[in-house]
Order: C-alpha cells, then structure tokens, then sequence
C-alpha cells in the first residue's frame, strides 16, 4: 500500500519510519504551505477548525503524489477531533477522490475495529517485524523532543541564530534517514552537541516565554507562522510542555497506567477550572500555573479559531494571569491569519515583558 | 436578620430549554426561592457577547448575559449553572457545557452571587450524582435527605416520560409541505436568537417538525445508523432526526432545515456530514447559520426561497413534466 498521513510538525519522521518498516510505501506529504491550506479550506466545512482544512489539503496534495491509503487518528471526544476522519472521508468521496482513510481509534471506540485496522497494517509481517518498527518509531519520537529542546536552549543565545536553523534542518535529514536503534541514538547525541556548540558562552537569553494551548498548532509550523523561530531569533527562550513524543509517551502507551494524572493537573486548575474540557484544555491552564511559578516572563496561549477547549481555557487564563501577575497573551489562528500583525502583536507582547522585568529589576536593586 | 428563603438564579439559556422545569421544581420543592432570567432578548444578548471571548458561539455568548442579567439582582444568592458532562453512556455534551462554569465564573470576575455549579455525570457511575446533589444541597443550606429523594423522583419521572414519549406526536398540520428543522433546542427554541424561525416557516404555510420533539428512542435508534457513533449529545440527537427525516419516519417531510450557531465546534462537523448525506439522498436540505450579527430580513428571504424551492419540485414531480422543458 501507498500510504500516507498528515503533517503536524515532525511527526512524518516516526510515522514514516514505522510505516516503512512495516513494509509499506510511504508518500509524505508536501510540507504544508499556503497552497495546503488554499485547497484544504475549499473544500472544508466552513466553520470547522484549521487543523481539519490543512490535513485535508495534505491528503490531496499527496494523493496527487500516488498515495492509496491515508493512516489519521480518531477520537471519542469530547474534542472535535475525534470526527475529523469521518469528515476527511467524507469531503474527499464527494470530490471524486480515491484516496482510502484508515482511521485508527483509541480503544474505546471499540477494539475489534482498531485490532483489524491494525492487521491491515501489518498485513504479513510476524509481530516481532512489528515491534522492531515500533521501537523505531519510539526512538524517534523522543529523538524529535530532544533536539527540539535543545534548539530552544540554543537559538536565543547562538552566535548567529540562522546556524541553529540550518543545523536543525540537517538533523532532521539525518534522523530521518537513520534506520536502526543505534544510528537514532548517535544523531541525537551528535545533534545536540552540535546545538550546544553553536551556543556563545556568556550569552543569556532576553526572555523566557511559555507556550501553551492546542497540540497542533504548538507544533506545526506552518499554522503558528514558526512562532518557535520567531521567538528564538528574538533571543527568547522558548519552553514548552507539549511535545510530540511526550504526548505519545503519556497518551497512547501509559494513559491507562495513569489516571491521576488528569486529577493532578485538576488539582493544580483549581479555582480556575473545574476539570477537563477535552482536547488539551486543562493542560493550557496548569501548564500555565507552572510557568507562572518557574518564573517564565510571560505565556503565549494558541488556538485555532472556534476551537471548543482552548475557548474555555482561555478565559480560565485571564484569572490566572490576574492572580499569579503572570502576562498572557492568546494568539486565535485560522487561514486569515495574516503574519505582520501576527509578528506586530508578539513584538508588542515581548516590548511589555522586557519593561515589566526592568521595572522588577529596578525595585530590586533599590 | 436571617433571610428565610435562599434565592437561586436560573439562567433561561442552553440546558435550561432541555431541563429547566425539573430544576424549577426541584428547587421549589426543597423550599428554594427561584428567580429565572428573562426569555432571551437583544439587551440579553449585548450583554454576553461584551463578556465572551471573540470565538465562542452565539448560544453560549447569549448564556452570559443571562447570567450577567441575574448576577444584577440584590440579594441572589447563587447562579444555577451545573457542569453537565453527559447524560447517557459513551456521550459528551460539548467542551463548553463541561466548562461552564469556568467560562461564567471567569466571566463575571467572581462577584457575588456565586455560581452554584453540582457536577452531572450520568455517563457511567450515575450514582455518583447523588452524593453531588447531597453535596450542593449541603452547600446551599437545604436537606441533603429531601434534595436526594427529590432528585431520584425527578430522575425517575423523567425516564416514563422518555417511556411514554415512544407515541409520537402527530405533526400533521394545515399546510401543504412539511419542513423538519434540525438544531439545538436551545437554539431553535429560543424565539429571539432564531428569529423566530419555526413562527417564521409556519406563517409561510408549511407544516414544521423540530427535531426535539421526535420521539428521543427514535431518534437514539436511528443516530446508530451513521459510520461513527457520535460522541456528542447534540450531534447524536442531530445525526438522529436527520435519519428520521431521510426514512419519513414518524411522518413524511418534504426537506430539511439545518439551524447552527456560527462557531458551534459540534455542528461545523454535524452540520457537514448531514447535508452531505442529505444530497446524496436528494432531499432538499439548508442550513442556516446564525451569529448575533445575523438579519431577519435576510433569514426571511432565505427561508421563502427554500420553500418555493421545494414547493415546484413537488409540483414538478406530481405532474411528471421535465425541469429542462
């Protein structure tokens, strides 16, 4: 089978390599760009979240490229992702499109669906063919957290920050191309020494800012406008507490061996809201307080427009900002997102967190 | 002085239209002053949309101005907003009903009265709502005993309606088309945030069927019958009256009316789906999407299009003439 599946961020490096290794062609899709989104939007609901337009643009533009078979993930609420296959399935039938969506769900949508989606997957390979890939994908879905955190730690303080960039790109080149455990390990470790190579001794960041809010805008590039760069390049230090192998880690392979920790995040919300709201909600508001307390100098709060979670979210943090003095701003993104206002308005962001931390300093130094 | 009586706010919006006279009563039973908001009116509306955030939907919008209007009254002692997660197994409500009380609570910027908001999770371990109720009861003074007693009889009266509901209602009328509309209640209810528009359809001579009023088995049998079981209480309940309408069943309808709030995360999904299906079947359908900046004149012509629309395609369809003349 031909198959793909959408971008967000660098996931396509695991999930290429785990499809690969399954034995299967992988198409990946073209990096999303404007045209992505052109397409995708056209053919979307009106209303329906960004994520949804721009992976239904990826599903075409790989179609294009000879895909048969998109991989998506599903849901069972109450966030709207959970429909976002049915819809992809849906708009692309009605457009004359041959391209089939397997949709894998979490177990509660019903495992016999999931087990034969699974061993259509895997079609003849013996199962321990299957944990090899596996344990590749793992590999690499850490490896991505990794070198992302360390560019963050470099970027804001690297001689001249485009290095980091290109460095990165080359990294990325290299994990996608490694194919065993071993290679995977060693590119980490080259990696991010080469990171922290890159860094000038003596240089300290401007600011530090949290980013909080919806997974895929955090993480996909092209919907954020690259807010990691564009930070980074303005000697911010970037921290984030959703990452995608860490949301793997804890989602899809230890959530049920964890059930407190949805109640250890409740308690941490609490007074500012009353428990999850699905999606990444409940993670933007004690993420938040988090930040808040390791001292970060303000928090962006992204989210596509409309979407349900993060609306709640988003007046919980006006509480949040007020009680515990922390700055937050929240950036609504959608295909009207136009990127000079978006740059203006986090300048403007960083312009007041630079103030508010000399107006500290100089009372302290009184 | 000691006040007698606590005084409870009710917003009259979103749950409210589904369950406010089991609330009522409820309340008043266990000696409880409840003072309801107005039905829904443009002050009402001005209100909210000042104190939601830019992309939240009209409904809720409209909810924090009628929280706003009660946290107004002297002497309030609480606003009445539960945190309704579901109410049958394996469905949600929607993100914004499971925050809620957040989003008014942050609203409001925590004046007084305060927001009185039982957790009701019917889902699964449904008996754990009794200890929610002898909780809040404890909260607000009243009986924990009476209040439990109280909501099981009200739990128990609600299920032999849904019972009772398998009879359908006839929704045969005077007019010569039939139009079954699909939406929220509390938007398709609400007179002022619909314009009016089942008043509207009928003034238009066309029988209408809201899908709220199908019989609720029915309607949960046939939300079975789409690909996905829809994990939305809304959307199930939308998914449902689609099929009905599709299958005729209780009663022939000749096209279909979608009502959504713009920005409504559930229907930009639901909506879409059912207006494919509905194409593919051949049944006339239109959604309509309403947001506060929506205009009556506009709704109105839309309206009379769609049902001249229908109306030709059944006279063309008796007569047996060919469209392309």
């Amino acid at each position: 089978m031909k198959c793909t599946f959408p971008h967000m961020g660098n996931t396509y490096i695991p999930l290429k390599a785990l499809l690969q290794e399954l034995g299967h062609e992988v198409v990946v899709p073209p990096t999303c760009s404007q045209h992505t989104l052109s397409i995708g939007a056209a053919h979307s609901p009106e209303t329906a979240c960004l994520p949804l337009k721009v992976t239904i643009g990826n599903f075409l533009e790989a179609e294009q490229l000879g895909a048969e078979v998109a991989i998506m993930a599903g849901g069972t609420g109450p966030c709207r992702f959970g429909f976002y296959g049915q819809v992809q399935r849906e708009t692309l039938r009605d457009m004359g499109s041959r391209l089939e969506i397997i949709v894998l769900e979490p177990p509660a949508g019903g495992w016999r669906g999931l087990i034969s989606q699974i061993d259509r997957l895997r079609g003849s390979l013996p199962w321990s063919a299957v944990l090899k890939a596996l344990q590749i994908a793992w590999a690499k879905f850490q490896a991505i957290d990794a070198i992302e955190a360390a560019v963050w730690r470099a970027r804001p303080v690297a001689a001249e920050p485009a290095k980091v960039d290109a460095a990165l790109a080359q990294i990325l080149n290299r994990l996608d191309a490694a194919a065993s455990l071993r290679s995977i390990k060693i590119t980490v470790k080259e990696g991010v020494a080469e990171l922290q190579g890159l860094q000038e001794p003596g240089r300290t960041p401007w600011l530090r800012v949290g980013l909080v809010g919806e997974i895929y805008t955090l993480l996909e590039p092209f919907v954020n406008l690259d807010i990691e760069r564009m930070l980074g390049h303005s000697r911010v230090l970037v921290e984030k507490n959703i990452q995608i192998g860490h949301w793997v880690k804890h989602h899809l392979l230890f959530a049920f061996l964890q059930p407190h920790k949805q109640k250890k995040l409740t308690r941490k919300a609490k007074g500012y809201l009353g428990g999850p709201v699905g999606g990444h909600g409940l993670e933007s508001v004690s993420h938040t307080i988090d930040f808040a307390r390791s001292g970060v100098d303000g928090v962006l709060h992204l989210l596509p427009f409309t979407c349900m979670p993060e609306l709640v979210a988003q007046s919980a943090l006006a509480n949040v900002s007020r009680d515990l003095g922390i700055p937050v701003m929240t950036l609504v993104l959608d295909e009207q997102t136009g990127e000079a206002g978006y740059e203006t308005r986090i300048e403007a962001f960083l312009d007041l967190l630079s103030r508010r931390r000399q107006a500290k300093q100089e009372v302290a130094a009184r | 002085m000691v006040k007698d009586l606590v005084r409870i706010g009710i917003p009259q919006a979103l749950a409210y239209h589904d369950y406010g006279e089991l609330w009522s009563s409820f309340f008043v039973d266990l000696g409880v002053e409840v003072v309801l908001s107005p039905a829904t009116n443009k002050s009402i509306v001005d209100a909210g949309v000042k104190l939601a955030a830019d992309g939240t939907c009209l409904p809720v919008k409209t909810f924090y101005g009628h929280a706003a209007y009660l946290a107004e009254i002297p002497d309030l002692d609480y606003i009445f907003v539960p945190r309704i997660i579901g109410v049958r197994p394996k469905e949600f409500i929607c993100p914004k009903f499971m925050g809620l009380p957040d989003l008014i609570e942050n609203g409001l910027k925590r004046a007084s009265p305060r927001v009185l908001a039982p957790e009701i999770d019917l889902r699964s371990n449904w008996w754990k709502s009794y200890a929610v109720i002898a909780r809040m009861a404890m909260t607000i003074g009243v009986n924990p005993w009476q209040a439990v007693h109280r909501y099981h009889q009200a739990l128990i009266s609600y299920g032999n309606e849904q019972a009772e509901d398998l009879t359908a209602p006839s929704f045969v009328g005077p007019g010569e088309l039939t139009i079954g509309v699909i939406g929220h209640r509390y938007l398709v209810q609400d007179k002022h945030l619909s314009m009016d528009l089942l008043g509207k359809l009928k003034a238009l001579g066309v029988n209408v069927v809201p899908g709220y009023d199908l019989p609720r088995e029915l309607v949960h049998t046939k939300a079975r019958n789409w690909p996905k079981q829809m994990f939305w209480r809304s959307g199930r309940i939308a998914f449902g009256v689609a099929r009905s309408f599709l299958e005729h069943q209780p009663c022939v309808v000749d096209g279909a009316i979608y009502v959504a709030a713009f920005s409504c995360g559930t229907d930009s999904m639901v909506g879409d789906l059912v207006e494919r299906e509905f194409r593919r079947q051949g049944m006339p359908i239109l959604t309509v999407n309403l947001d506060e900046h929506t205009g009556e004149a506009g709704l109105l012509t839309r309206l009379e299009a769609f049902v001249d629309l229908i109306r030709w395609r059944t006279d063309a369809s008796e007569m047996h003439v060919s469209t392309h003349g």
